[in-house]
């Protein structure tokens, strides 16, 4: 190429001194960053930004922290959120469901092997939906308003709305349970042994003890209660049946549903009697006695007792249920 | 811009780019815009006709890089694109291609007159010297300012401002006496 330099015309010194001064006219930013842009995006890679190394070395460090700090505030904001969310998860049909008056571990003990394994699936109930045992009776029972932060006052109140959604379902699984239990016992005749609680034992969740000063509310709350339990289990009866009338397995499967049709009938005698004053209640338990349904008017009386301890019986129930 | 990006030879750029650097490119494109955008300038006299030629340029190399591979200086390759998309411009013009791009030899020296050089105020300052300058190789016929600004905006040699133009370096090197010879005319420069 040397060679070739060689045979050039000489470059004329003045007008090669003079032309860079004729200005050092170039293209327009903008189509710098136009063809530096359709340069890059031909082999896939983005254009070299412009920005300064400090920002260049800083971006990838920052991005990170970014990224951290709105990871672990999302985190803490749903460990804040978890125990609603556990409570919107629908409780297990067969399993122990935790009562308002803390009573999740007093459900009535299978009386037969039989029964066991329906009786208890040995699920802990979640604990924070247990209030305390002497809490007065409150328009409420049913939910434990948890601490909230005072900056969310607004938020708490979704939330209490969303919470008590799903308690109708676990209200609802309480009574079948219990209804279930106190049925199967029944038909087992097993009640005087050990009488089960039936579904009215939810009811006593509902009302206060030892506290004078809301005894005028007892009354309220329990009839409250009541017409809740038997709206819950109305509502379910037609489930019940459903699981009942499905094909059994085999033929030793036969005696359980027969027994699970009696415990059924049963608790519906139990849940309409309870439903009724007891005035009406113990006109009903005299009524079965006459009837020679001893079995029923027993328990149905041991179930009036619990719930009205103190109400004077007539002189033909004093002494229990006699032929 | 990484020290070995400066340090590297246009060529080589070229083939980094064509191997995906983006890098390259952006080295390429910083060493030549502005030489070739002032030779699209100053050959078609339009500032906005020279930014579309001169985009057209680089993106007809960018779209060429697949086959690029190392015949000659990058410089006189790129020229050489530059060259072929004037033309075509010209063509599209109602006057067609210029006639002085198929004169051997040019248009007579005299065809410059000298007598603008003349006005003192020229020699007065460098710079209203050089936009004189400007002015006498407006006046050029195409073909010779072409190899006139190829030497001065790229310092390329007579044999690959030939490649450049495709022509012969015969041809090429007329053409630039030619041109040399009318400007220093019309700059009234001795010797």
């Amino acid at each position: 190429m040397s060679d070739v330099r060689h045979d050039d015309i000489e470059r004329d010194s003045k007008l090669s001194t003079l032309y860079p001064l004729a200005g050092s006219d170039g293209p327009p930013p903008a189509l710098d960053a136009a063809i530096r842009a359709a340069a890059h995006r031909a082999i896939g890679a983005r254009p070299r930004l412009a920005g300064s190394p400090f920002s260049r070395s800083w971006r990838v460090p920052l991005s990170i922290a970014a990224l951290i700090v709105v990871s672990a505030s999302l985190v803490i904001l749903m460990r804040e959120e978890a125990p609603e969310v556990t409570q919107l998860t629908p409780p297990p049909v067969a399993g122990p469901i935790s009562r308002p008056d803390g009573t999740a571990n007093e459900l009535p003990k299978p009386a037969s092997p039989a029964v066991a394994p329906d009786s208890s699936a040995g699920i802990k109930p979640p604990q924070q939906v247990v209030p305390p045992a002497n809490t007065p009776a409150a328009p409420e029972p049913l939910t434990k308003r948890r601490a909230v932060p005072e900056a969310f006052p607004g938020a708490m109140d979704t939330r209490e709305a969303e919470r008590a959604k799903p308690e109708r379902p676990a209200l609802k699984s309480q009574a079948r349970s219990d209804v279930v239990a106190a049925s199967k016992e029944a038909s087992l005749e097993s009640m005087q042994a050990e009488p089960a609680r039936p579904a009215e034992a939810k009811i006593k969740s509902y009302e206060v003890k030892g506290s004078p000063a809301v005894a005028g509310n007892m009354q309220g709350a329990a009839s409250a209660a009541k017409k809740e339990t038997a709206a819950a289990a109305a509502g379910k009866d037609e489930e019940f049946r459903d699981v009942q009338r499905t094909p059994a397995p085999g033929p030793a499967a036969a005696p359980t549903a027969t027994m699970e049709r009696q415990a059924a009938q049963s608790t519906d005698n139990l849940l309409s009697l309870s439903s009724l004053p007891p005035a009406k209640w113990l006109e009903r338990i005299e009524e079965l006695r006459k009837q020679g349904k001893l079995d029923e008017a027993r328990t149905s009386l041991a179930e009036f007792r619990k719930r009205y301890p103190d109400y004077p019986l007539p002189d033909t129930l004093k002494d229990g249920i006699r032929p | 811009m990484p020290a070995e990006d400066t340090a590297a030879g246009d060529e080589q750029l070229m083939e980094r780019y064509r191997d995906g650097d983006a890098g390259a490119f952006d080295v390429l494109y910083g060493r030549h815009k502005g030489g070739l955008f002032r030779y699209m300038l100053r050959q078609c006299g339009n500032r906005g006709v020279a930014e579309e030629l001169f985009q057209d340029v680089w993106m007809n190399l960018i779209r060429a890089r697949a086959s690029y591979t190392v015949r000659a200086k990058f410089t006189t390759y790129l020229y050489r694109l530059a060259h072929n998309r004037l033309i075509d411009h010209y063509r599209a013009q109602a006057g067609g291609v210029p006639i002085s791009f198929d004169d051997e030899d040019g248009p007579p020296l005299d065809a410059v007159a000298p007598g603008a050089g003349q006005d003192p105020a020229i020699t007065a300052d460098a710079r209203q010297q050089a936009q004189r300058l400007l002015q006498l190789i407006d006046a050029l016929p195409e073909a010779q300012r072409e190899t006139f600004l190829l030497q001065q905006e790229t310092e390329m040699s007579v044999e690959e401002i030939a490649q450049a133009t495709g022509v012969s370096r015969e041809t090429a090197k007329s053409r630039l006496r030619y041109a040399i010879a009318k400007l220093r005319a019309g700059m009234q420069l001795d010797g």
